[in-house]
């Protein structure tokens, strides 16, 4: 009995001298270590920026300043196709710490450290291409819902360039100077671009007209806490609530004065370093500027890659970008229908970015017919009006019909919808290829002898149709749809 | 002259005649059949190659053109023809395709579904019971629905048996 307990002593103090000789060693390691080099390039370009090695960071919005200085021992560092971004923890003695309202008073309630998850970090970017190196200061940190469904590592998997995708919180950019230089608030996984408001004040949130945008004003207590490295990462203590900063969020245009031009949600962002949706290249191929915000750009790039996959809009895109055909901006245009083209500024507008998945695909292809039809599609604005519209909804429910898909029967009138469907099944030779003029012209018994000409009447009837006393043009053959069957090579 | 003009009025006017009589399926009582299979009625439509369950009456009360919806990220319904039909019976329809016609409410649950495809009469009707059964728990990711718009109507077509 004596002997087991001796052994049993003896384990314990050598687990303890193990696990003490680990944290002697891991600290040692870590600071002595030889950095990746990557990491040691960051840290090397910091050091040449910054004299003495510490940051004089601003708060959002007031005049105080913390001293920060990059800890390297916690950096890490990852790569996209763009950018090599190494990113590290900023500490100081003191330091402020942002966190939510809501989640500081979870803390109160609960004394949970948890619920003080706030990071900043310090960002050094290196463009792939150009080799360029820019650096800046990245703040973030979570809501309480996010928080307690992550609770144990809010932002761990969360990075300058991989965010993750449910995310809601709110990350401020600032330059090296201290200068403020975006901020978003996230929810669930979407940005929404925020404003700092300069005088901070303790008046209740409401709705705020600035110059060309309705906002609603947020505060928010920030905390001056110390930091503890622990576990490789930081924790922070004898935090006090220091002071308020606020911003302006959930803008929208003021479409009162202009009529709606002045730009989209998007058009007050100032640059932005963190990783906002950039236009994909198949969409800078046909759309010459963008004023849409975030999410506008995200849900464009999605709709347009899903339709790439088809191959009538694979054919359409390359006739675009061969001919230099292209959208001269894509902006929001929150009086107007769901979607536009204007056939004479070749102009690209949405009601919202709600709009874009349900009306970019006819959007696109107004602008293929505008191309393709010779004096382009703006000699349509009454006869001819429904062959065109009737031709781009035919178009987009073949592309649909071919690939498996969920198609929603653009082009069914108000008298025949279901015989339309068949139509098109036997005119794609039940799905499976693209129809020539002699598919879209023949008289099938299944379908009532009807034919194309017979379906676009049956369309111009629709409820609330604008095509009702609009003349079919005759002579005007669905010829932009027989080119995608003959040159597409689309089967 | 005048019997060869009055013969060939009367060839005229019967032959409009029989086209009209075929094309009139109130008239035509081979055209449709009716299969029963448990509680279920299907009705076949020997002209255009669709069945539907008799009882459907949703795709009647569909207006078209009237909502600018989108039918959001298609999900794949594969999985239930793959539980269905064997590869041994895969391999019997190859070369055709099933359309679907689904109607749906705003939520994007699927109230009915109707099917046509030129092997239709190849698909068993305990088939097509457990084809309606299965894809009437199916569930579309409906967007920018309009508030006034009770049902919708989305066409697929299932290309499975072609690969």
């Amino acid at each position: 009995m004596r002997k087991k307990n001796v052994s049993k002593a003896f384990l314990l103090i050598l687990l303890a001298g193990i696990v003490y000789a680990c944290m002697e060693e891991g600290e040692f390691l870590s600071s002595k270590r030889s950095l990746p080099p990557e990491v040691s390039a960051a840290q090397k370009w910091y050091e040449d920026q910054v004299a003495g090695g510490y940051l004089e960071w601003k708060s959002v919005s007031i005049d105080e300043t913390n001293m920060l200085k990059p800890d390297w021992r916690t950096a890490f560092w990852n790569e996209d196709e763009n950018y090599k971004v190494t990113e590290v923890h900023l500490v100081g003695d003191e330091q402020f710490l942002f966190i939510t309202s809501e989640c500081a008073d979870k803390f109160q309630e609960t004394g949970d450290m948890r619920y003080k998850a706030s990071d900043t970090r310090l960002v050094v970017r290196t463009n792939k291409k150009t080799k360029e190196t820019d650096g800046f200061i990245m703040i973030m940190y979570p809501k309480l819902d996010y928080l307690e469904k992550n609770i144990d590592q809010p932002l761990r998997d969360m990075s300058y360039l991989y965010r993750n995708s449910a995310f809601s919180g709110v990350i401020y950019y600032h330059y090296l100077n201290g200068e403020f230089m975006n901020g978003w608030s996230y929810k669930a996984g979407v940005p929404y671009a925020i404003y700092p408001a300069k005088e901070a004040t303790n008046t209740s949130n409401g709705p705020l007209k600035s110059d060309y945008y309705f906002c609603d004003y947020v505060c928010e207590t920030y905390y001056s806490c110390r930091p503890i490295y622990y576990g490789g990462d930081y924790m922070y203590d004898y935090c006090e609530p220091y002071n308020q900063y606020c911003w302006y969020e959930n803008c929208y245009p003021d479409t009162s004065g202009d009529g709606g031009t002045s730009g989209g949600g998007g058009g007050g962002n100032p640059g932005n370093p963190g990783n906002q949706p950039s236009p994909s290249d198949d969409a800078e191929d046909i759309i010459d500027d963008f004023d849409l915000d975030n999410t506008g750009i995200e849900k464009l790039n999605e709709i347009l890659e899903e339709m790439l996959d088809q191959c009538g809009y694979e054919y359409v895109h390359n006739f675009l970008k061969e001919g230099g055909f292209s959208f001269s901006n894509a902006r929001y245009s929150p009086n107007s229908t769901e979607g536009g083209f204007n056939p004479i500024t070749k102009e690209l507008t949405f009601k919202n970015s709600s709009s874009i998945n349900s009306s970019f695909p006819e959007e696109f292809i107004h602008l293929y017919q505008d191309s393709y039809y010779a004096g382009g599609i703006a000699q349509y604005t009454n006869t001819g009006c429904p062959n065109i519209e009737f031709e781009a909804k035919v178009m987009q429910d073949i592309a649909c019909i071919i690939r498996n898909g969920a198609c929603d029967k653009l082009g069914a009138g108000k008298k025949y919808p279901i015989k339309y469907m068949e139509w098109l099944f036997e005119i794609t030779h039940n799905g499976q290829t693209y129809p020539d003029y002699s598919d879209i012209m023949g008289l099938y018994p299944q379908c009532n002898y009807m034919n194309y000409w017979d379906f676009l009447e049956d369309f111009k009837n629709i409820p609330n149709s604008p095509y009702k006393d609009m003349p079919t043009d005759k002579d005007l053959i669905p010829g932009a749809l027989f080119n995608i069957s003959i040159n597409s090579g689309c089967k | 002259m005048k019997t060869k003009l009055f013969l060939f009025s009367i060839i005229c006017f019967c032959g409009i005649g029989i086209m009209l009589y075929a094309q009139n399926p109130e008239t035509n009582t081979e055209r449709y059949i009716e299969r029963s299979i448990n509680d279920r009625v299907y009705v076949y439509d020997t002209l255009t190659y669709t069945v539907q369950n008799k009882n459907d009456h949703i795709y009647k009360e569909v207006i078209y053109g009237d909502c600018q919806f989108y039918p959001g990220k298609f999900r794949s319904y594969d999985y239930i023809f793959d539980e269905i039909f064997s590869p041994k019976r895969k391999k019997e329809l190859q070369g055709n395709t099933l359309l679907l016609d689904f109607y749906c409410d705003s939520s994007g649950n699927v109230l009915e579904v109707q099917f046509k495809s030129k092997a239709i009469f190849q698909i068993s009707l305990q088939e097509i019971y457990a084809l309606e059964r299965s894809l009437l728990k199916y569930k579309f990711e409906l967007k920018n629905t309009c508030p006034e718009k009770k049902y919708y109507s989305l066409m697929s077509v299932y290309h499975g048996w072609c690969k």
